[in-house]
């Protein structure tokens, strides 16, 4: 079952800690960035997750003690969130190779992480997540 | 492939067949597909599956993106019916989110466009 980035699914999160202490620079500006979209900043619980909104930015649940890994993450979809223009949910989950493809693409920055890590244990453990949720998405 | 074409398609036995797909993307677009339905055609054993739907544990639980999850899609196709039997469908079934699942099934009606006109809602 997909939980989102709770810890279990951080996998870069215990070998290297909080995005905010291990990459303090990228996470500044990603938050930066966040704020001058005016995407609606929840740090109110553990998860990372991002939920697209209708014409306007979408919130983004942001755990403080989440890994730039899972960071990138969440902020990859941002990103293609705002460049498909805020077209709402409905959009990406009325075609299943649509939105696996966002999904691909989100997990490839956590495998670029792991990449520069040359942690291929970490980048075993993303596959595996990846895999998990390419299953749920075409229900095979 | 194109989820809406499929559940466009399908006789209504078969949307009740994609409610329980291992596709949680194929639910949701069978739940959205059933709220097309009631609205022109409004019929208690589809307001049944899609009632069903919502409250199913797995959907519940299955997060289609950020903190959406497939039940509040259900919730969404719901809440977009013009029937009494709907509305008390829609408030009957409020009662099982919880806390911050509340919180997130509300911020997603409201991202998604749906003007809250359930008081219950703006108290919650």
């Amino acid at each position: 079952m997909w939980n989102k980035f709770l810890t279990t699914n951080d996998p870069a999160r215990e070998k290297y800690g909080a995005a905010k202490n291990s990459h303090p620079e990228e996470y500044k500006n990603i938050l930066k960035i966040l704020r001058e979209n005016e995407v609606d900043i929840d740090q109110s619980r553990p998860m990372m997750a991002y939920s697209p909104a209708k014409n306007r930015a979408g919130r983004f649940i942001l755990d403080p003690q989440a890994s730039l890994a899972a960071l990138r993450h969440e902020f990859k979809h941002f990103l293609d969130d705002k460049a498909a223009g805020y077209p709402g949910l409905k959009f990406y989950r009325e075609d299943d190779d649509k939105f696996w493809k966002m999904e691909f693409w989100a997990f490839a920055e956590e495998l670029k992480f792991a990449r520069q890590q040359k942690d291929y244990d970490l980048a075993r453990k993303i596959v595996k997540l990846m895999r998990e949720r390419k299953a749920e998405i075409f229900g095979r | 492939m194109n989820l809406v074409r499929q559940t466009k398609e399908a006789a209504n036995p078969q949307l009740g067949e994609f409610l329980n797909s291992d596709s949680f993307l194929l639910r949701a677009a069978a739940m959205d597909e059933i709220s097309n339905r009631l609205q022109t055609n409004f019929d208690d054993n589809l307001l049944k599956s899609l009632s069903d739907a919502v409250r199913e544990k797995r959907n519940r639980e299955t997060f289609v993106r950020g903190t959406i999850t497939v039940a509040h899609i259900g919730m969404f196709a719901l809440a977009r019916i013009n029937h009494f039997k709907a509305r008390e469908k829609f408030l009957s079934l409020l009662s099982i989110f919880k806390d911050a699942d509340l919180k997130d099934l509300i911020w997603y009606l409201e991202a998604e466009g749906i003007s809250i006109a359930f008081p219950e809602l703006q108290t919650a």
